[in-house]
């Protein structure tokens, strides 16, 4: 039933594409779609992890710059060391995994609000980045690790399907294991599932490390695709990714929602931008044209909800309260 | 019989922030000479005047259980009404109401976002974020205003009895905002809209008007911070406030207050964007180049959040 | 609630921990070398400011000067920049060398170290405004229209062409745009086909293109504000398999930039020389505190470079 949620946003995301298509007849050629699945699957990658995060009513602001770190370490491995690739990305992985479980540590054991801890790795972890490369920007990767970000198999591009795979995963975890009903009942009541059993800590520094994980994946397809690495990337992906799991049908409240969601709330995104290119937006007005697609998008929704009047326990609290 | 609290009991009234920074300030006193320079206070105080500002905003916006994302946009804004008004020759004070309008009207469509279309803080503030951003970049050409005006310039590097203009300002909000905190009707409407807005709905307020008042609260200050930081550097920049939204929650989170509203305060919050300020000039001072002072400030914001989450259990 | 003791010897640790890390820090007042001096940059990323510090350093040891190079968080924000002159002049160093990240905003921290009696200097960039004692560099306008101007007579004065903006509001942007768009109003048979920011950054530029190929089936040039976005273009333009029938040039000479150029990928870049002037700068300031006469510009001359004059440029 949790993933009927979408449903709504489909429509959504059907009727953004018409009318898009109808300004632009390049919109929907196929290279142009298959352009906007690569350039979605990175924000994709990285809403799941968002997502599970915020559905145990969590927020992740590191993960741009954990993305960076792990795609700088990868880096120097590849180039600098010259260390062959699998030891480069699960070096990565392991960055990955170490930033969530300080994360996730902070939050269950010391209680610190994940805003915070998490706003507080991001510099920590970006200022990291920056330390290790010294201000360069390292370049020119091995074909085979470049195969990841800009390869084909059986004639999509790899990102697409490096994407596809972590969310069906991600979607298999959320439906049919215990712990996906454990990240659920933690975000919904997280007094009341500690009381029925549920290690509620380790499920919430799980949750952090697989985000710190696919934050590091996520790098290293960027990484690969750009065929560089520099400290800088990422800045922008925290905001994106939240956008993209909010639009997801995720509340910030956290208990409800899901992967799929996220799946569009990502395509959605990129679509926007996509379009912007191709209509020709002005530079100066493409902040303004997404700010004001978001909120309008959302507002449908959560008045669609009413319209396909969805049990009261999947609809978030229609007061205008829960940040 | 008679009730006395002890002096130690009354201190519990202080935010572990005003600690905080008294520790900050000594830790750097002794490891830099020139820190407690009068010339680095004065430069403190400057340096912290914006961030004072939309922390001060920002806490009556989480203390209602809220946030608002769209303050550095609103700054940047505001900047550029104001600058074009300047530039115009529309004169000081002109200029300075058109950039608060600016900042009512953002709250404005803020609060009505999310009161009555119901949006949740993050994304409906989220979206006036990108909105305010594009306006302000379209407004602006797409480049930095300038103008000729000079008494504008005042504001933020005068002096009044011998006193930089800012900590005037920042004297001044504090204390209004005070005021309508604690000795105002909306003031309790705010912490109780933090703690329990069903029970505020219940007994009678109307809920709606109440929000919209806080965003539009929020609107204002931040424009009043974006005024700040066009006469400190001379100038409207169209994506000037970048960032400052974030620095103001750290701020008041350092200060005490969380996100689930309804604790914390004012003062606190002053005390954290005074931290964050000083780490940032102590570390430079230090001679730590900017990648050391991104992971230290991650250390240090995670320490004191610790600290402060350890002694409000 | 935590006992009291053990609070107090957590925060003792901390202190001690934080003593340690301050204790490792050199505090400029205390250092060696006959001047000291602050070098503030424009951003963190780009490679570009990198060779300017890495110039402005070289100066430094070439004079026995301790120069200590800063940089914004936030990217060309002048705010911070502003913070940094105002801590420099509390430090009472010998010199403050600035690139503004805006020619006005950085004014009022000109005038305080005016009036503080020490020195300005601003590789790069103009100051409008205060004191200043040299300006050294090359022009954007000028460079890039240099640039725009050989990359469209290698065209031979008629095609399609995309332009690649800087960040919206950024100095240098707007200076190389114009110099794009006077060189380009010289051809009337160059048709611009888009004119869209990929913000500087390498990634951008990659998403940009790849978006814009799918709209333009024929583009003859990308014309990109700086060597980043040029590279993301180039990248871009090479997986969609049209990178033989396009011309790319950039701005900046960074590393990656003449590898690609002298591969054939790129047609030219311009060199502003950042290493140059960042080295002038810290001279001319020396020059200044010596007593010696400085002139007021400094003009290093910034070469279009292709793949004819790539080799002696690359390191």
């Amino acid at each position: 039933m949790k993933f009927l949620i979408p449903y709504s946003r489909i429509l959504i995301l059907l009727a953004l594409c018409a009318l898009i298509s109808f300004f632009s007849p390049h919109f929907l050629q196929t290279s142009n779609i298959i352009n906007i699945l690569r350039q979605a699957a990175i924000l994709n990658i990285l809403g799941v992890g968002m997502t599970i995060v915020i559905i145990t009513g969590g927020i992740d602001l590191s993960n741009g710059a954990v993305l960076a770190l792990s795609s700088c370490i990868a880096a120097i491995l590849l180039k600098d060391a010259g260390l062959p690739m699998p030891i480069g990305i699960i070096a990565a992985l392991i960055i990955g995994c170490c930033c969530g479980l300080i994360n996730g540590a902070m939050v269950a054991k010391v209680a610190i609000p994940p805003f915070v801890i998490t706003y507080a790795m991001m510099f920590f972890t970006r200022g990291l980045a920056f330390l290790f490369l010294q201000g360069k920007i390292i370049y020119g990767f091995t074909p085979e690790f470049r195969f990841i970000g800009t390869g084909y198999l059986f004639g999509v591009p790899m990102p697409i399907i490096i994407s596809a795979m972590v969310t069906i995963i991600f979607i298999f975890i959320q439906k049919y294991t215990p712990f996906g009903s454990e990240i659920y009942a933690v975000g919904a009541d997280e007094e009341a599932s500690m009381l029925s059993g549920i290690r509620t800590k380790s499920v919430v520094i799980r949750v952090y490390i697989l985000s710190g994980i696919l934050s590091a994946l996520a790098g290293i397809v960027y990484m690969s695709r750009l065929n560089a690495s520099e400290p800088v990337i990422g800045e922008a992906f925290p905001l994106d990714a939240i956008a993209a799991v909010l639009i997801g049908g995720t509340p910030l409240s956290g208990g409800e929602g899901g992967v799929g969601g996220t799946v569009i709330g990502a395509l959605v995104i990129t679509i926007i931008i996509n379009a912007m290119n191709l209509l020709g937006i002005s530079s100066l007005l493409q902040t303004f044209v997404l700010g004001a697609l978001i909120i309008i998008m959302i507002s449908v929704q959560s008045h669609s909800r009413r319209l396909f009047s969805l049990p009261s326990i999947f609809s978030a609290n229609r007061n205008g309260a829960g940040s | 019989m008679e009730f006395k609290e002890s002096f130690w009991a009354k201190t519990r009234f202080v935010p572990n922030a005003a600690y905080m920074f008294l520790m900050t300030l000594m830790i750097f006193a002794i490891f830099s000479p020139s820190f407690l320079s009068l010339m680095n206070l004065s430069n403190i105080m400057l340096q912290s005047s914006m961030i004072t500002i939309v922390a001060l905003g920002m806490t009556i916006v989480m203390l209602s259980n809220g946030i608002d994302l769209s303050i550095g946009s609103v700054m940047s804004l505001t900047g550029v009404v104001t600058g074009l008004l300047l530039a115009s020759g529309s004169g000081f004070v002109l200029s300075i109401l058109g950039g608060i309008g600016v900042g009512v009207f953002c709250g404005a469509f803020n609060g009505i976002m999310i009161a009555k279309v119901g949006l949740a803080p993050f994304i409906a503030t989220f979206g006036m974020m990108g909105i305010a951003d594009g306006v302000s970049l379209f407004a602006a050409g797409g480049e930095t205003l300038y103008w000729e005006e000079t008494k504008f310039h005042v504001i933020a590097n005068g002096h009044f009895l011998a006193v930089p203009m800012p900590v005037w300002i920042i004297i001044g909000i504090f204390s209004i905002m005070y005021f309508i905190l604690y000795k105002t009707p909306f003031g309790i409407n705010i912490f109780a809209l933090g703690g329990n807005e069903e029970g505020l709905r219940l007994s009678g307020v109307r809920i709606v008007r109440n929000k919209i008042g806080i965003y539009i609260l929020s609107g204002i200050i931040a424009s009043f911070a974006g005024i700040m930081l066009a006469s400190r550097i001379a100038s409207a920049h169209p994506t000037g406030g970048f960032g400052y939204e974030f620095e103001a929650i750290a701020a008041a989170v350092i200060g005490g207050t969380t996100f689930f509203g309804g604790r914390g305060g004012l003062v606190g919050s002053v005390f954290g964007a005074l931290i964050i300020t000083l780490i940032r000039n102590g570390l430079s001072l230090l001679g730590y180049t900017t990648p050391w002072q991104y992971c230290l400030i991650g250390i240090i914001l995670t320490v004191c959040v610790t600290i402060n989450t350890f002694y409000t259990k | 609630m935590i006992p009291r003791y053990k609070m107090a010897t957590f925060l003792v640790a901390i202190f001690m921990i934080f003593g340690l890390m301050l204790s490792v820090a050199t505090d400029p007042v205390l250092a060696a070398g006959k001047y000291k001096m602050i070098f503030i940059v424009k951003s963190l990323d780009n490679p570009f400011w990198d060779r300017m510090r890495a110039g402005a350093e070289k100066a430094g040891k070439d004079l026995d000067i301790d120069i200590k190079t800063l940089a914004p968080i936030k990217p060309y924000n002048v705010e911070e920049q502003l913070r940094f002159m105002e801590d420099g002049i509390t430090q009472k160093v010998d010199a403050i060398c600035v690139v503004p990240a805006d020619s006005k905003g950085i004014v009022p921290g000109i005038e305080k170290a005016n009036k503080a009696g020490i020195p300005v200097v601003t590789p790069n960039s103009r100051a409008y405004g205060g004191k200043v004692a040299t300006w050294t560099g090359a022009q954007n306008r000028d460079v890039g229209y240099d640039i725009a101007k050989y990359a469209l007579g290698v065209l031979g004065g008629k095609g399609n062409v995309i332009i690649l903006e800087g960040t919206p509001g950024n100095q240098t942007a707007i200076d190389r745009k114009k110099g794009f768009d006077d060189a380009i109003a010289e051809y009337p048979d160059i048709k611009v086909l888009a004119s869209q920011t990929a913000k500087y950054s390498r990634v951008e530029g990659m998403r940009v293109m790849e978006n814009l190929v799918q709209r333009f089936p024929k583009i003859d040039l990308v014309i990109a504000c700086n060597d980043e976005m040029a590279l993301g273009a180039v990248e871009a333009l090479d997986a969609a398999g049209r990178l033989k029938e396009t011309k790319i040039t950039g701005f900046d000479a960074n590393n990656d930039a003449l590898k690609s150029i002298s591969e054939g990928k790129m047609l030219a870049t311009g060199d502003q020389r950042p290493d140059a002037q960042g080295y002038w700068g810290v001279v001319a300031a020396y020059c200044y505190l010596e007593g010696m006469p400085v002139p007021k510009d400094l003009y290093l001359p910034a070469p279009v470079i292709d793949q004819s004059n790539v080799k002696q440029h690359l390191k």
